[in-house]
């Protein structure tokens, strides 16, 4: 229960001038923090590699029991687009509000320039403007990547600071989250000897939820959920579960929901014609085949395919369990109602399509990521087909609990599509790609209409703290799908295609100004 | 005087197992262009007294398809209990007798087992050929000597102003009188008063004109709205990844494709409020014939069947009219008022096609059925509403969508199929002569009712379509078009 503050019922009728001298106090965030609770709860849920694999996006073999309930109660955004699909640049892109190209963040970083802090030393972060704002702020787990944060995972931005979170007791996982004796046995020998060693793809060991790392970050923050609910202020509670993230690991439980004979493989398993390869698909699945129990090179075999198609699914619903119980805890807490839930997964994710398996390209599979959000107040069961991005979760989320919007902010706040309004934020969505670091590198920007996607990839270098990049335009590539859902075919050089190819540049260079000038 | 008052408890008696075992009347009212748009299926701002008011007497089917989402078709294909593909009717070209001379009908079909069937309005028609006129037993009355779309007031006199701005609209202070369907409902009402005394059951088919454009109502009924109270267009856009071929060139609304139109807002908003003031005009039609039952007291020995022929849409898809294969167009309304079947007032979700309604009305008055129907009884359903008798529906639509050419002999390029089941409406484009799909759409109408994402093709959703393709292949096997 919230305390009234009785000094505010007594001198109710000064109270509107008390709270304009109050802004101008310096102690006005100390006071605020004492009213009456008005401002909701935010429980900010990311799950890892995330493709819009669930029931509420069409789904029906996948089981999300938990999500689809979240969906039900809230909006569904059907075209939402990461800005990258990559671990770090998409979380460094929507925590700060953001474009790769504003943050300067591409990849995972390797080097310290690319330190969050170091990058953007002044700026506000989502989680650090509910904090300065009279929220309790708390991240769990990969909220960050925390390649790109200081040790307390971006300091600044927490009231509560970044911790350790509680497994079940017993043995912990070995590094990549293993828990079978073998594997883990094996991975201490070849530390031991100080060879490198891998884990396999896949493992579905019959053990409770929280003896894996999600079950135990969920665990956390039920109690901080209870925690917080006591407390007088709002809170802003940041999850970040590390499934379906490579590699696939649940509870055999999960593994147990799906009949892996009788799971679907990708419909289409070639590359787009007219794409170049070295461009699109640099990566060459590079993360999977890094597993020890993965083929190094030449294509995935069709029961392995499976497999690992049965490991997402059981990973997506191991998380989706994960987000039941938070759920659950909020409602168990009494602040179901007094709480805004946005759930994301930070980037698509190849399971086969264009034979590919993992992120880090610019098409659909890896572009489009799960965005849903419900808010109290805001009528749910609500599907927003209108493009949207990352970048608008910064300002929706400030707009939904009524805090100002930073001015740096790049993207929209979705409010009105959540209340139904008929709006267009983005004439496109965009998301970008590069290859390579240092002085020779590419860069492909991807804009996606409601009808086609453009590519253009050009030269980069990023050997200064500033990129520079080409103004020549290196390959392109468009595809369009109301004919071709399954980029099966590049359009770009099409004679046919002509006015579609210069529509599309136009709307490329009115949405990146800051490019140089296509030379012919 | 013992004897007299045993005569006439005999008499009494008899009667009474005379009414208990004589069969029901049918009362069959067809609307053109209805779609769900109602108050008895959640639309929270039509205002549909009379079809909320047989709603609550009987069995409302939220989830009714129609054969082929155009008149013609539709028309043939549930009056006769066939699918389009069965009769080869897919064009507004083909009429069901000039093909099919041995065609029955449901109103012909129970005229052959002792009842007096007659048409009135816009039925069957004209799209049964010249032969349809004389089926039944009396000739069906399509025309009243007036235009359909056009306001004529009883004495001739000069119309009051318009005060619609849309060629498509207009608004006058005129009596229900100067419009078409009163006409026609006061004749069914009419013929009601004389059918009433026959000792013989009736089956009744009236066929209302509206809220088919143009939105030509009296001015009461457009005040039923307040303009600024119509609902924005839920979702204007077209469904993300929908192949072109789904959609068509509007002409009903927007005109020629040559030279299309475009609506403003003000212009959208005027069409959708002139679609409801005209629903809500053909409701008042239906509510004097329903009174007109009341005060007959014949209520409680007919069956009253309400149907639209196709849906409808006003901008949602970007989509002006019918002719597609999605929700807006191809579900209709279907309430079923069967007296003492079923408790009045229910709503089913079991999924229901028009072409059900001809053996649902001979399993209803206990008449055989003609052996070639395509459809299902849906008294299980009446019953409980939680039964099912199917597990899809099917509609279908060609491409082009109008195909006016040839004649009877005309066939189209492309046929477009959507099997509509409890989840899924999964549609194929296939080329009319090789049979090879050239459009393929899926969308998930459990989680997306209003079918903003195309989902065929993905992983996401390549566990499901085997097996629809496989049922859809299975339910489109007969198509007489190709045999001629």
């Amino acid at each position: 229960m919230r305390k009234k503050n009785p000094f505010f019922c007594l001198q109710s009728f000064c109270r509107a001038g008390f709270i304009a001298l109050l802004l101008f106090s310096p102690l006005a965030a100390l006071h605020a923090a004492d009213t009456p609770k008005q401002k909701p709860n935010i429980l900010f849920i990311i799950a890892d590699d995330l493709k819009p694999l669930l029931g509420c996006y069409g789904t029906s073999w996948i089981q999300s029991p938990n999500l689809d309930r979240l969906a039900a109660k809230g909006t569904v955004f059907m075209g939402n687009y990461c800005q990258v699909a990559f671990c770090a640049p998409t979380r460094f892109s929507l925590l700060t509000g953001l474009r790769p190209d504003s943050t300067g963040v591409y990849l995972n970083p390797d080097e310290a320039q690319d330190l969050l802090r170091t990058r953007l030393p002044e700026v506000v972060t989502l989680p650090q403007q509910f904090k300065n704002n009279g929220y309790i702020t708390h991240p769990l787990h990969k909220v960050f990547d925390g390649r790109t944060v200081d040790q307390g995972h971006d300091a600044a931005s927490w009231t509560v600071p970044y911790g350790p979170w509680e497994m079940a007791p017993g043995e912990k996982p070995a590094p990549g989250g293993y828990q079978d004796p073998a594997t883990k046995a094996r991975l201490a020998e070849a530390l031991k000897q100080g060879k490198p060693a891998s884990g396999p793809a896949t493992e579905a060991c019959d053990i409770p939820d929280n003896a894996y790392h999600d079950g135990g970050v969920a665990h956390t923050a039920a109690k901080r959920i209870r925690e917080f609910s006591q407390k007088d202020q709002p809170f802003f509670l940041a999850v970040g579960f590390v499934k379906p993230h490579l590699p696939f690991i649940a509870p055999k439980k999960y593994w147990d929901l799906y009949d892996r004979a009788a799971l679907p493989l990708s419909p289409f398993q070639q590359l787009p014609q007219g794409s170049l390869h070295d461009l699109a698909f640099y990566s060459n699945s590079g993360e999977l085949r890094a597993y020890s129990d993965v083929p190094k090179t030449g294509p995935i075999p069709e029961t392995q395919q499976r497999e690992l198609i049965h490991g997402y699914a059981a990973c997506v619903s191991y998380i989706d369990a994960q987000v039941g119980l938070l759920m659950e805890t909020l409602k168990e807490t009494g602040v179901a109602d007094d709480t805004i839930i946005c759930f994301w997964g930070d980037h698509g994710w190849h399971l086969g399509e264009h034979g590919h398996w993992g992120k880090l390209t610019n098409y659909e599979d890896a572009a489009r990521a799960p965005l849903i959000i419900s808010a109290p107040g805001v009528a749910g069961g609500k599907r927003v087909i209108s493009l949207t991005e990352f970048l608008d979760v910064y300002p929706t989320l400030c707009e939904l609990a009524g805090l100002p919007i930073p001015a740096h902010l790049e993207g929209k706040s979705l409010v009105p599509l959540m209340r139904g309004e008929d709006v267009t934020p983005h004439e496109a969505a965009l998301t970008q790609m590069s290859h390579g670091r240092g002085k020779n590198a590419t860069m492909g920007w991807s804009i996606r209409t409601p009808r086609y996607r453009y590519i253009e990839w050009r030269a980069a270098d990023f050997s200064s703290d500033k990129p520079v990049f080409g103004n020549r335009a290196q390959a392109t590539e468009l595809y369009d799908y109301e004919t071709d859902r399954l980029e099966r075919e590049n359009l770009a050089d099409k004679a046919d295609h002509t006015a579609v190819m210069k529509e599309h540049q136009s709307l490329f260079d009115k949405l990146l100004p800051h490019l140089p000038k296509r030379s012919k | 005087m013992k004897r007299l008052i045993l005569a006439i408890l005999v008499v009494l008696n008899l009667h009474h197992v005379f009414a208990v075992e004589a069969k029901p009347n049918v009362l069959f009212v067809v609307f053109d262009d209805l779609n769900n748009r109602l108050g008895c299926y959640g639309d929270p701002v039509a205002k549909s007294p009379n079809l909320d008011r047989l709603a609550a007497r009987g069995t409302v089917f939220t989830r009714a398809y129609c054969q082929q989402p155009i008149c013609g078709p539709s028309r043939a294909s549930f009056m006769s209990g066939r699918r389009p593909d069965s009769l080869g009717i897919t064009s507004m070209t083909k009429y069901l007798y000039d093909l099919h001379p041995d065609a029955v009908t449901i109103p012909q079909w129970f005229m052959q087992h002792g009842y007096t069937s007659m048409s009135i309005g816009k039925v069957l028609g004209g799209y049964g050929g010249p032969e349809h006129f004389k089926k039944l037993s009396v000739p069906d009355r399509r025309t009243g000597g007036k235009t359909k779309d056009e306001f004529a007031l009883p004495n001739g006199a000069a119309l009051p102003p318009n005060l619609a701005k849309d060629p498509l609209c207009e608004n006058r202070d005129v009596p229900d009188e100067a419009c078409f369907d009163t006409i026609s409902a006061t004749l069914a009402i009419t013929e009601l008063r004389a059918l009433a005394k026959k000792p013989e059951p009736f089956f009744l088919a009236l066929g209302l004109f509206k809220p088919h454009s143009p939105y030509k109502v009296p001015k009461r009924y457009w005040d039923l709205y307040q303009r600024e109270d119509i609902p924005a267009i839920e979702t204007p856009a077209r469904p993300r990844n929908a192949p072109g071929i789904a959609f068509h060139a509007n002409h009903e609304i927007l005109g020629e494709p040559t030279a299309p139109r475009t609506l403003d807002e003000e212009a959208k908003r005027e069409i959708r409020h002139g679609y409801y003031a005209a629903m809500s005009f053909a409701d008042a039609q239906l509510g004097r014939v329903l009174d007109a039952l009341e005060e007959l007291k014949l209520s409680d020995n007919t069956i009253v069947v309400i149907i639209g022929d196709n849906g409808f849409h006003l901008g949602e898809h970007d989509v002006w009219g019918k002719m597609t294969l999605f929700g807006w167009d191809a579900r209709v309304p279907l309430i079923i008022s069967a007296p003492g079947i079923g408790k009045g007032g229910a709503k089913t979700s079991a999924i229901s096609e028009l072409i059900d309604i001809f053996p649902t009305l001979t399993d209803l008055s206990g008449l055989p059925s003609p052996p070639q129907l395509d459809g299902t009884s849906l008294v299980p359903v009446l019953k409980d509403p939680t039964a099912t008798v199917k597990t899809a529906a099917l509609t279908q639509h060609p491409r082009p969508a109008l195909y006016w050419g040839g004649g009877p002999q005309a066939l189209p390029q492309v046929m477009g199929y959507a099997l509509k089941t409890d989840r899924w409406s999964y549609h194929e484009w296939r080329d009319f002569k090789t049979d090879h799909i050239v459009g393929q759409e899926l969308y998930d109408t459990q989680n997306d009712p209003l079918e903003t994402m195309n989902l065929a093709g993905t992983l996401e959703a390549a566990a499901e379509i085997p097996a629809l393709a496989e049922q859809l292949r299975s339910m489109t096997t007969k198509r007489l078009e190709t045999k001629r």
